[in-house]
């Protein structure tokens, strides 16, 4: 709906962008105060201008100054508008979306879309596995809270890992070699089955069948055979060998560790929990053996402060992670 | 059928009788989660309530629907929001852990200003809440979004104005 905007009010936003624009003269904040004592109508235009601005915003500010942070990460999350393309989809109504109860998202999701030659923004959410078949008859699993980009042309088949992680099974096409990119470097695979993950400052990625090719983007290379992985960021390569974990674990909903240390399992648990989990350093550094549910993050971590000097405490949304006081 | 004499209860109890079922299984196709669509079949009812087309309706799934895809968008928008203030704040140093009232009080705080924004474009919130919120001049949205001056000016004047028409929009969606 349009409205009339009245002209004091007009002028009134003008000030205001000027004021707090960081470019305002003295002369012209002293223009501004002639002009609010010009006359009643412009105080008050000013007075509900203010009222339309600050009350919504006043909490942050406050907030920004008690925890510094605060403030910065609601403009992270306020950047963001509306909803996510698969629920705007939802939104937007049409019977043919073939949402049947019981399906995995994407696979609705597939069927109305076409993926290949287009850029797809794949994402999965909090506590969810998505599993998908990709154009080319390659499989794609997205761990909880992971988002991918696809983009297929009749030269290559690439996927962009934005954030979490992902397993495929590549399906052969020796003319086209799939190439998964991340924030480090690529992994070029023919026909195999491997995962990537996407952490803070690395990439980890594990071989389930055959090998994959790795580049970060310092230009080093590294062939990973199955059953081995490699860690990997933007200068070296830290190749792991076998005997590890199982990369793959979280495919089962399960999280499979062998000595590593507790924040490791604690990053695998995050994204299949609501609201925020934090650990404290120290206790992010004690060695864990076992495997643990991921689609029930309460009762492993139930399981690990069994077996660890560790403490759990939740507070609504926030858990707590800490070494318990008799070994801190 | 419309009868213009049936009193606006008399319609919604029979809106209610006639459709509640097929809205529930509307809401659970998109929701896919039974607890979930049960209240949001409630919230959709309850703001037929206060529609003044009520006694009026020729279509009544479609003016259903209407409202019922507004009630799952504000609900949509809550999680993701949320999610996303969540996923920000736990990137935070340790020492800054919000306490559980804090976090209470700070995501109906950016709920709020998530509303009183609605329908602006990204770039405009963006720029709009880095003047607002930290404190940047123009030419430091300018350099960080890389925009010209005139630009930022526009779209601070244009969310400025968003806000104040918001004022008058009725408190409802």
């Amino acid at each position: 709906m349009s409205r009339q905007i009245p002209a004091t009010i007009k002028a009134a936003i003008d000030w205001m962008v000027l004021l707090d624009s960081g470019l305002a003269q003295p002369e012209q904040r002293q223009a501004f105060e002639r002009w609010l004592a010009a006359d009643a109508d412009h105080r008050l235009a000013w007075q509900s201008l203010h009222r339309a601005v600050e009350p919504a915003l006043q909490p942050l500010l406050q907030a920004e100054q008690s925890s510094p942070g605060s403030g910065r990460a609601a403009i992270s999350a306020l950047r963001s508008t509306g909803l996510s393309l698969e629920r705007r989809k939802l939104l937007r109504g049409g019977t043919a979306l073939a949402l049947l109860a019981g399906l995995p998202g994407l696979f609705a999701v597939q069927q109305r879309m076409p993926l290949s030659g287009l850029l797809a923004d794949l994402h999965s959410a909090t506590a969810e596995r998505k599993r998908l078949t990709l154009a080319d008859g390659s499989l794609l699993v997205l761990n909880a809270r992971s988002s991918v980009d696809v983009q297929f042309s009749a030269h290559r088949r690439l996927l962009r890992l934005r954030e979490g992680e992902l397993s495929l099974t590549v399906a052969a096409d020796a003319t086209r070699p799939f190439e998964v990119i991340t924030g480090q470097g690529r992994i070029t695979a023919l026909e195999s089955r491997f995962t990537v993950r996407q952490q803070a400052r690395q990439t980890l990625v594990g071989v389930q069948q055959q090998r994959v090719q790795v580049h970060n983007l310092h230009g080093q290379e590294a062939l990973v055979e199955s059953g081995n992985s490699l860690r990997f960021d933007s200068e070296d390569l830290f190749p792991l060998g076998p005997g590890q974990a199982r990369a793959d674990a979280w495919l089962e909903g399960l999280v499979d560790v062998r000595n590593e240390p507790l924040g490791a399992v604690i990053d695998s648990l995050r994204p299949y929990r609501y609201g925020l989990l934090r650990i404290s350093e120290a206790a992010a550094r004690l060695r864990v053996f076992g495997v643990f549910p991921l689609d029930d993050t309460q009762r492993a971590l139930e399981t690990l402060a069994q077996t660890l000097p560790i403490e759990v405490r939740s507070y609504g949304p926030v858990t707590l992670v800490d070494l318990r006081q008799d070994h801190a | 059928m419309p009868q213009p004499e049936l009193s606006s209860q008399q319609a919604f109890q029979r809106l209610y009788a006639e459709h509640h079922p097929w809205l529930m299984g509307w809401l659970l196709r998109r929701l896919r989660c039974h607890a979930d669509a049960a209240d949001l079949t409630h919230d959709t009812f309850l703001r037929t309530l206060t529609s003044p087309h009520l006694v009026r309706i020729e279509e009544p799934r479609t003016f259903l629907c209407v409202i019922a895809k507004r009630v799952l968008y504000t609900f949509w928008r809550r999680n993701e929001l949320e999610r996303a203030y969540l996923e920000a704040l736990a990137s935070l140093p340790e020492q800054v852990i919000p306490s559980e009232e804090e976090f209470a009080l700070l995501r109906e705080a950016v709920l709020a200003v998530d509303q009183l924004l609605g329908g602006l474009p990204g770039k405009v919130r963006h720029a709009f809440l880095l003047n607002r919120l930290e404190g940047l001049t123009h030419p430091q949205i300018a350099a960080q979004m890389g925009v010209s001056l005139a630009t930022v000016e526009r779209w601070i004047r244009r969310a400025l104005t968003h806000c104040y028409l918001a004022g008058f929009e009725a408190p409802h969606g």
